[in-house]
C-alpha cells in the first residue's frame, strides 16, 4: 500500500521531468505586439516589448530583425535579448500591406498551433508597413494600447466581433472570408480606417469605416457605432449623425433554377445624435420623411456594399454560410464560381427611437 | 491516507492491582512522608477517634465547622457514638462513606476526604467529603478564544462541576445524562460524558465511552490530549472531533445529538461525532437574522479557501502562468517583481515564515509587549523587506490578507489546520505550477471525505450527500428549516421543534 502510495505520488515527478521550465514573470521578456513586413524579398519583423522597472511607469522598446523566411523572427530577437522572448502575452499582430497580399495564413496557422498565445490577441493589416506603425506607438507609454485600440472599436465603435479565434474560424469554414482592421498612419497617429478584405489569408482591398459599419450591421448586428449620412431636402443639404442603438439582420434564403436569391431584412432602431440646424426634428412629418431618406440610402449602402464585395469575389458577410445552412448538396467550388451572380434582395426597417439630447 | 488506522491498545490494567491485605496502617504509613498529611485523635482521649486527612486538600473552614466545633467546644458524649456508622447522626456532612476498603479509602482521601477512625487500627473507618475544589481555581468564565459580539459570553472553567452546572442550566431536563469515567494513572481525572437520552445514538455513546475507557495515560491536562488519543485517525491535520469553550456551542451540539466530553481542569469540552463544516460554524450566526447569518458564513468559507490557496496561487501564475494576468494587472505584478532577487517560492516561504514567527512569538510574549510587537512586526518588518527588496509589496499584501483569513474560523484548531495546510501546497505550486495546486487539492479532497469522526463521515452534508442536512450547513437556513436534527448523527427523535405548530401571526387586523 504505502509503496503504491509513493509509485503514484512519484510518477508525476518523473514523468515532468522533475519540475517544469520556469518561467518567471520577471525573468521572461515578453512582447505584446508584432509586426512582419516584407523588405527586397526578405522578411523583417518588429516586436514591441514593455519594460516595467520603474514604479507605474511602462516604457516600450523596440526589437527589429531581418530574415529570410517569417519562422526564425523570434529566435533572432531572442538573440538580442536579456530574457528569453515569450509569446504569452503577444496579443497584437501586424502585417504590412505587401506581406499581406502575398498571404498570412503560415504566420496565423502557426499562432494557432501554439498553446501559449491566446486566441483574443488581434491582427491587423498596416497601409504601408507595420514597421512604421509599430515606431509610432512606442512613444505611447501605455502597455497593450494597440489591441485596446481595436477591442474599444469593436465594442463602441464600427468594427464587427473579431479576434484570432474568429479569424481561424472564418478560414476553416466553408462559405465567409476574413476581414482584418486596416490601420493607417494619419499625423503620425495610428488610426483604424475601415476593413481589409482577405481571400485565403490574402489581402484583396479595404473598404472604409462608413461600409464597415454596414458590414458590421450584417455581420453580427450591433448595439453601438455612430454614421453619418448626407440628407438632402429641398435643394438644402445637410448631415445626420445617426447613433445606432440596435440593429439586427435576417436572412432568407431562395433556391431555385441553380442561383440562389437572398433576401436580407435590416432593421435598425437609431437614435439622431446631431443634425444640421436647419433640419427641424419636432415635426412628425419630417421623422417620417427622414425614415424615409434613411431607408433608401441604407437599402443603397447594403446593395452597393454586397457588390463591392462581389466585384472583389470576396464573401465578408457570410453569404455563402447562409446558403450552406439552407443547402443539402453543398459544394463550396460551385458556390464559388456563382458568387459573383448571386442576386440579393435587400429590406431595411428604419426606426427612429429618438431625437432628443445627445447622452 | 494509504495508512493503516492506528488502534488504541486495550489495556485493562489500569490500576495497579494491589493486595487487598495492606491494611488503612499501611496507607498512613505511606502518606505520613508528606508533610501536608494531618493525623491527630478529636478528643482528650489519645488513640480514639482519629482524623486523618491532606492538610492541602480539605477546607480549612468546614474542618472547623462541622467536625471540630461537635467534638472539642461542649463536652461530647461519647456514648453517642458506639459504632463508626453513627458517625452520619452526628456530623452534618451529606457524603460520608462508611468503607473498610484500603484502596477506596486511599483514592477518597486524594480527593479531599478526611479518614475518621474509633480507634487506632481500626479497619472500618468513615470518610468524610471535606474537599475544597474551588481552591486554585479560575472563576471568571467569560469566553476568552471563541468570542462572539452578539449572545452569551459563557465560557467553560477548569471546574468540571461548574460546567456541568452550566449545561443543566440550558438543558434542563432529566434527560441530560452524565457519565463518568476516570482516566489517567496518576491524575485519575474525572471524564465525563454527557449526551441527551432519547436523542442521541447509542452508537455513539458507546464508541465514545469505550474509546475513554480505553485510554491508558499517566496525567490528563487538557480534553485536547483525550481528543488526540480518540480520535478515528491521528495521520491528519484536520481536527475530527469539535473542542469548544462556548456553552451554547456544546449546548447546541447535545441538542443536535452529538456526545460531549468534559474533563476536570480543562475548560475546553470536546463534542462529537462532527463534521468539517461544523468548524466554519459560529454561534453567532445563530443570534443574527439567516440571511446575515448565511452571508457570514460564506465569507468565512471563502477566506478559508483564499487563505489555504492564495500564496501558492500566487507562486504558480508568477512562475509558471504569467498568460493568467491580466493586462492591466501584469505591469503592478511585474514592477513589484523587479527588483526582488529571489525566485517567487522563497519569497514567499521568507515571508510566511516570518508571519508564523509572529504570530508564535505573539502567543508566548507578555500581553502589554505582544502588541507593540505585532505592530513592529506587522507594519515594520513588512515595509521595510519590501523597501529592501526582499519580498514583492503584493505578495506581502496576499500573505497578509491569508494570516488574517485563517483566524476567521471560529474554532482555533482548525485555523491551526489551515495554517498548515498552506505550506504543501506552496511546495506543489512551486514545482508544478498550476498542475500542483490540483494534484494537492485532488491529495486534500481524497484525504478529507476518507475521513471519519467516531465512525460518521466527516464531509457528509456534501460527501456522501445528504441533501436534508444541507439546511445548516454552509447556508444557515431560516429556524423554521431547520427543525429537523441532521440525519448523519442518526438521532433517536427527529425533530427538534414543530414550527409549523405555531397559530399564524396575529396583526392588529385580527384583533
Amino acid at each position: 500500500m504505502k509503496l503504491c502510495f509513493l509509485s503514484i505520488f512519484s510518477l508525476p515527478f518523473f514523468l515532468s521531468g522533475c519540475g517544469i521550465h520556469e518561467r518567471i514573470i520577471d525573468d521572461v521578456q515578453i512582447i505584446e505586439a508584432l509586426g512582419y513586413d516584407r523588405e527586397e524579398g526578405k522578411v523583417k519583423g518588429i516586436a514591441i516589448y514593455p519594460t516595467f522597472a520603474e514604479q507605474g511607469n511602462v516604457k516600450l522598446k523596440i526589437y527589429k530583425t531581418v530574415s529570410d523566411s517569417y519562422e526564425d523572427i523570434l529566435p533572432r530577437m531572442n538573440a538580442k535579448s536579456a530574457y528569453p522572448i515569450e509569446t504569452g502575452k503577444l496579443d497584437f499582430v501586424l502585417f504590412g500591406k505587401e506581406y499581406a497580399t502575398q498571404g498570412i495564413e503560415d504566420v496565423i496557422t502557426n499562432f494557432a498551433r501554439n498553446p501559449n498565445t491566446g486566441s483574443r490577441m488581434q491582427l491587423g493589416i498596416a497601409e504601408n508597413t507595420a514597421e512604421d506603425i509599430l515606431q509610432s506607438s512606442k512613444h505611447v507609454n501605455l502597455s497593450f494600447h494597440l489591441s485596446e485600440k481595436i477591442n474599444q472599436n469593436i465594442e463602441s465603435g464600427n468594427l464587427p466581433k473579431m479576434n484570432l479565434h474568429m479569424f481561424l474560424n472564418n478560414s476553416y469554414q466553408e462559405g465567409r472570408d476574413q476581414i482584418l482592421p486596416y490601420l493607417i498612419l494619419e499625423e503620425g497617429q495610428i488610426k483604424i480606417d475601415g476593413l481589409a478584405l482577405l481571400k485565403n489569408g490574402k489581402y484583396i482591398n479595404h473598404i472604409n469605416l462608413r461600409k464597415s459599419f454596414i458590414l458590421k450591421t450584417l455581420i453580427d448586428g450591433s448595439h453601438n457605432g455612430q454614421y453619418k449620412t448626407k440628407i438632402t431636402q429641398n435643394k438644402k443639404e445637410g448631415f445626420i449623425l445617426l447613433k445606432n442603438l440596435n440593429a439586427k439582420t435576417t436572412y432568407t434564403v431562395e433556391k431555385s433554377e441553380g442561383i440562389p436569391r437572398i433576401f436580407i431584412d435590416l432593421t435598425i432602431h437609431a437614435e439622431i445624435e446631431k443634425a444640421s440646424s436647419w433640419f427641424d426634428l419636432k415635426k412628425d412629418k419630417d421623422i417620417v420623411k427622414l425614415k424615409r431618406i434613411l431607408n433608401e440610402h441604407f437599402k443603397e449602402e447594403v446593395q452597393s456594399l454586397i457588390s463591392l464585395a462581389q466585384g472583389y469575389n470576396v464573401d465578408p458577410i457570410g453569404l455563402g454560410e447562409k446558403v450552406r445552412a439552407t443547402s443539402r448538396n453543398w459544394d463550396y467550388q460551385r458556390f464559388m464560381d456563382i458568387y459573383p451572380e448571386l442576386k440579393t434582395t435587400v429590406h431595411t426597417n428604419v426606426y427612429i427611437l429618438n431625437t432628443g439630447i445627445e447622452e | 491516507m494509504f495508512f493503516k488506522k492506528r488502534k488504541i491498545r486495550n489495556n485493562k490494567d489500569k490500576q495497579a492491582v494491589t493486595d487487598n491485605s495492606q491494611d488503612i496502617g499501611q496507607l498512613f504509613a505511606k502518606v505520613k512522608k508528606s508533610s501536608d498529611f494531618k493525623q491527630f485523635p478529636l478528643t482528650d482521649e489519645s488513640g480514639h477517634l482519629i482524623i486523618s486527612y491532606y492538610n492541602t486538600l480539605v477546607d480549612q473552614q468546614q474542618l472547623q465547622l462541622k467536625i471540630l466545633m461537635i467534638f472539642r467546644e461542649t463536652p461530647f458524649e461519647l456514648d453517642r457514638l458506639e459504632k463508626i456508622d453513627d458517625i452520619k447522626k452526628i456530623i452534618a456532612i451529606e457524603d460520608i462513606v462508611i468503607t473498610d476498603n484500603r484502596n477506596e479509602a486511599e483514592s477518597k482521601l486524594l480527593k479531599g476526604y478526611a479518614i475518621l477512625q474509633m480507634k487506632e487500627n481500626d479497619q472500618r473507618v468513615a470518610l468524610i467529603l471535606l474537599s475544597n475544589d474551588k481552591a486554585g481555581l479560575r472563576e471568571q468564565n467569560n469566553v476568552e478564544n471563541e468570542f462572539s459580539v452578539v449572545g452569551p459570553q459563557i465560557g467553560f472553567l477548569e471546574n468540571i462541576d461548574v460546567n456541568i452546572h452550566l449545561l443543566r442550566q440550558q438543558i434542563n431536563t432529566t434527560d441530560l445524562i452524565t457519565k463518568e469515567v476516570n482516566i489517567g494513572s496518576t491524575s485519575n481525572t474525572r471524564v465525563i460524558i454527557a449526551h441527551i437520552d432519547g436523542i442521541t445514538s447509542e452508537q455513539h455513546v458507546n464508541t465514545m465511552t469505550q474509546r475513554l475507557q480505553d485510554i491508558d495515560f499517566d496525567v490528563i491536562f487538557d480534553t485536547s490530549q483525550l481528543h488526540q488519543f480518540i480520535e478515528d485517525d491521528s495521520l491528519t491535520p484536520f481536527p475530527l472531533l469539535l473542542p469548544t469553550e462556548r456553552v451554547d456551542r456544546v449546548v447546541q451540539a447535545l441538542i443536535n445529538g452529538q456526545v460531549a466530553v468534559l474533563s476536570s481542569g480543562s475548560p475546553y469540552v470536546i463534542t462529537g461525532p462532527s463534521t468539517i463544516i461544523d468548524f466554519f460554524i459560529s454561534p453567532e450566526d445563530y443570534f443574527l437574522p439567516w440571511i446575515l447569518g448565511s452571508f457570514f458564513r460564506l465569507i468565512r468559507v471563502f477566506s478559508v479557501l483564499f487563505s489555504i490557496f492564495g500564496t501558492s496561487i500566487y507562486i504558480a501564475v508568477i512562475t509558471y502562468h504569467y498568460e493568467m494576468i491580466p493586462n492591466d494587472l501584469f505591469g503592478s505584478l511585474s514592477n513589484s517583481r523587479y527588483s526582488v532577487p529571489f525566485p517567487p517560492v522563497l519569497e514567499v516561504i521568507f515571508l510566511e515564515f516570518t508571519i508564523e514567527l509572529l504570530r508564535e512569538a505573539g502567543v508566548r510574549l507578555p500581553t502589554k509587549v505582544g502588541q507593540t510587537l505585532g505592530i513592529v512586526g506587522g507594519i515594520v518588518i513588512g515595509q521595510a523587506s519590501v523597501e529592501a527588496s526582499l519580498t514583492s509589496n503584493v505578495l506581502l499584501i496576499i500573505v497578509a490578507l491569508s494570516a488574517l483569513a485563517s483566524f476567521t474560523t471560529p474554532i482555533y484548531k482548525m485555523s491551526n489546520t489551515i495554517r498548515f495546510l498552506r505550506f504543501p501546497l506552496i511546495f506543489f505550486a512551486s514545482i508544478w505550477g498550476g498542475l500542483g495546486i490540483v494534484i494537492g487539492i485532488a491529495f486534500l479532497i481524497i484525504h478529507l471525505t476518507r475521513l471519519e469522526s467516531l465512525g460518521t463521515p466527516y464531509t457528509v452534508p456534501f460527501y456522501p450527500f445528504r441533501p436534508e442536512d444541507l439546511t445548516d450547513s454552509i447556508i444557515r437556513s431560516s429556524y423554521s428549516k431547520t427543525s429537523k436534527r441532521p440525519n448523519y448523527l442518526r438521532p433517536k427523535s427527529i425533530w427538534r421543534y414543530h414550527p409549523h405548530n405555531h397559530k399564524k401571526k396575529k396583526s392588529d387586523f385580527d384583533e
